[in-house]
């Protein structure tokens, strides 16, 4: 099997377009690792000025109401994510911090550019665009005159029927293929990591972990689509008809059905607009407590504290009721909130499941959520986020409340002041990524799927070659 | 020994053979002559499992080629008509290649006796293919069916293309394979070189196999105004 493997990589390296091949994909990796290079320091050069920024002045904040203080609000930042420059998934349309304040809890932008679960950008020339769809497309190159030796000269008939079969003859140029394909993804990866690495860039451990997963589907990846080409091209008449067949295929796969996924997705399981979720929102926010409001509702919630607290009036009271309305109105706003954000979530995993399914009949789909989730750029991540970061914003919010209720009195709002060490006492937001281990066990369906395809592809090359 | 067994090969609804039947014991060397679409190569193809009968069968040392070509396919070597081989390996690489995959192992100097005993000449072996002629390809081909030790040959139009003095060669290897007991079935348009090589010609026409004579009992010119009897009505 060896000298066969070793005479397919002197055939393919033959072949006048390997060269080509090989300063297309350097070509493309020096303009993708720049500009996803670039994309990166550019986001972490933000959050690093400006996450220290807001630090600084919110810890050096003239003194002021506690209340006053929450609507001054603070920043949640993503941290720094040396992953995404392998794939930087939705970061570019989602961004990498938000604004927290009190009653105001963060958006969920439901714009177009976010409401689909697959987020497919084409147009950006980064890594994962070498990776997922230019260097497919080279491997296709490749694939489409690898039986042009055997068919051209009765070769193949003289192969299968002295030595092996065409089946073994496929395998064997796929191992090839493969091989060259496998150098290549590990070399680049490696050099990215260096360069970057040399350029200031944190690699952990577990980022290299992840990365070893990423390169690993990457692979399989790029097996699945040396399979698919190799046995077009052994059933193809000749090298034209094997071109245009496996173009046609790469196009339904790479373009044509992740935009079904994307409409198929968006008509079974529609988004609200921004506008409608945000009316949605005000609208149950009104119905129910409002911490600066004087309405019935509101009566019957100071009622209540009286009467817990054995008095007749809020003066009496040993703790703020201004402090304790705005704790109340807080706590209700975000339940209101997080009902409606978690219905909206429910949506959109329902259209990140059909497109799961959809992604069955499309590897590019599947190495694309893949990629996304090991390198926590994608929506999963994004949620995590952004629930860390309301979660934040109640905190803050709700220790600047509670201060309110329990160190004033009422009527103090305009004398009442907080300093710097209340500031420096609520402590700054940290998001908590997940760990590789938790992005296998979520991807789990992407990893059965790809795996799937692999072998339902041997399968066929066991049947069909 | 190889047996056809009232063969019949439809291609889209037109028949390629018509209930062809014929023996080739141990040894012999068999040629079918014919012109082309006589179904001479699809004969050959039958044999070397490259296509299946719609009925009856091809059959080598008792096995049915169609049901078990596994079992007998050590002892089969077939070279086609445009035979190539990888032209960027020289002889002596192309037969290694080929041995290994085919799980024998020999040493240089065993492959190139291989060679020798095909009749290549030693000053070719270490050539890239891509600069031979067909005749010193097939050359190779037949080292390989001496390497594999096959017990039947199948040579599909051998001579087409050839010149003179490769054709003689040729005629000269056909009879020293004879000689090592070596089973040919092959086809020709070359009814004179048949007559020399071969120990029975069949003449075939349409899909039908007209007659099987012993080369022994005719001469060149009773064979071609038989053959041209048979194209003629």
């Amino acid at each position: 099997m060896k000298k066969i493997i070793i005479n397919e990589l002197k055939i393919i390296k033959n072949q006048k377009i390997f060269v080509g091949y090989l300063i297309a994909i350097i070509s493309l990796w020096v303009v993708a690792t720049t500009i996803s290079f670039k994309q990166y320091k550019g986001e972490e050069a933000v959050r690093n000025q400006f996450n220290n920024y807001h630090r600084q002045l919110w810890e050096n904040q003239d003194p002021k109401n506690p209340h006053m203080a929450a609507h001054y609000g603070s920043f949640a930042f993503k941290p720094a994510n040396s992953l995404s420059i392998f794939d930087n998934g939705i970061n570019s349309y989602s961004g990498s911090f938000i604004y927290l304040e009190a009653h105001r809890q963060n958006d969920f932008i439901c714009s177009p550019a976010q409401n689909s679960s697959i987020f497919l950008r084409l147009g950006e020339l980064n890594l994962s665009f070498l990776f997922q769809i230019a260097i497919p497309l080279l491997i296709l190159s490749l694939c489409v005159g690898m039986f042009n030796t055997e068919k051209s000269s009765d070769l193949i008939s003289f192969i299968s029927v002295n030595s092996f079969s065409t089946k073994k003859l496929l395998l064997y140029k796929s191992y090839a293929l493969l091989l060259i394909n496998s150098a290549i993804y590990v070399g680049l990866y490696a050099l990215t990591v260096i360069l970057t690495s040399i350029m200031g860039v944190q690699w952990a451990l577990a980022d290299l972990l992840s990365l070893t997963g990423l390169l690993f589907s990457q692979l399989v990846f790029s097996y699945i689509l040396i399979l698919l080409f190799l046995l077009i091209a052994l059933k193809a008449k000749d090298i034209k008809q094997a071109t245009i067949v496996s173009l046609s295929v790469w196009i339904l796969l790479f373009f044509i059905l992740p935009r079904i996924a994307v409409n198929v997705c968006n008509t079974l399981y529609p988004l609200p607009s921004n506008l409608a979720f945000k009316e949605e929102i005000k609208k149950d926010i009104d119905n129910g407590i409002n911490g600066h409001g004087k309405g019935d509702r509101e009566k019957l919630v100071i009622d209540s504290v009286l009467k817990a607290n054995h008095v007749d009036s809020t003066y009496k009271l040993p703790v703020n009721i201004d402090g304790i309305m705005l704790f109340k109105g807080e706590e209700y706003s975000s339940i209101v909130y997080n009902k409606h954000f978690s219905d909206l979530k429910n949506v959109i995993l329902k259209q990140q499941q059909t497109a799961e399914v959809i992604s069955l009949f499309s590897p590019y789909l599947l190495i694309k959520n893949l990629s996304m989730s090991i390198c926590k750029t994608d929506l999963r991540s994004e949620f995590n986020f952004r629930e860390q970061a309301e979660n934040y914003r109640y905190y803050f919010v709700q220790e600047l409340n509670n201060n309110m209720k329990l160190k004033s009195k009422e009527n103090e709002f305009n004398t009442y002041k907080i300093h710097k060490s209340d500031f420096l006492a609520i402590k700054d937001f940290h998001y908590q990524a997940d760990h590789f281990y938790d992005v296998i066990k979520h991807s789990w369906l992407e990893i059965i799927l790809i795996m799937g395809l692999l072998s339902f592809l041997l399968i066929m090359v066991k049947l069909k070659a | 020994m190889l047996e056809a067994i009232s063969i019949v090969k439809d291609y889209k609804g037109q028949k390629a053979l018509n209930y062809v039947s014929f023996k080739v014991n141990l040894g012999e060397v068999f040629c079918l002559v014919g012109a082309n679409g006589a179904g001479k190569s699809t004969l050959i193809k039958l044999f070397t499992g490259q296509l299946t009968p719609t009925t009856g069968s091809a059959n080598i040392d008792g096995y049915s080629v169609a049901g078990d070509f596994n079992a007998v396919k050590h002892k089969v070597a077939y070279i086609p008509e445009n035979l190539m081989l990888y032209g960027h390996l020289n002889a002596i690489e192309n037969l290694d290649l080929f041995c290994s995959v085919s799980n024998l192992k020999y040493t240089t100097n065993e492959l190139s006796l291989f060679l020798r005993q095909a009749g290549l000449n030693e000053v070719h072996y270490s050539k890239r293919l891509e600069n031979y002629s067909k005749g010193m390809r097939q050359k190779v081909g037949i080292a390989y069916a001496l390497a594999k030790k096959a017990e039947y040959l199948f040579l599909d139009e051998p001579t087409s293309g050839l010149d003179p003095k490769s054709i003689i060669e040729f005629s000269e290897i056909i009879k020293q394979l004879s000689k090592t007991g070596i089973t040919i079935l092959m086809t020709s348009h070359d009814l004179h070189r048949s007559i020399n090589d071969a120990d029975k010609i069949g003449i075939m026409k349409d899909g039908n196999l007209l007659e099987v004579i012993e080369t022994d009992d005719y001469t060149h010119s009773e064979l071609e105004e038989k053959y041209m009897n048979y194209m003629i009505n």
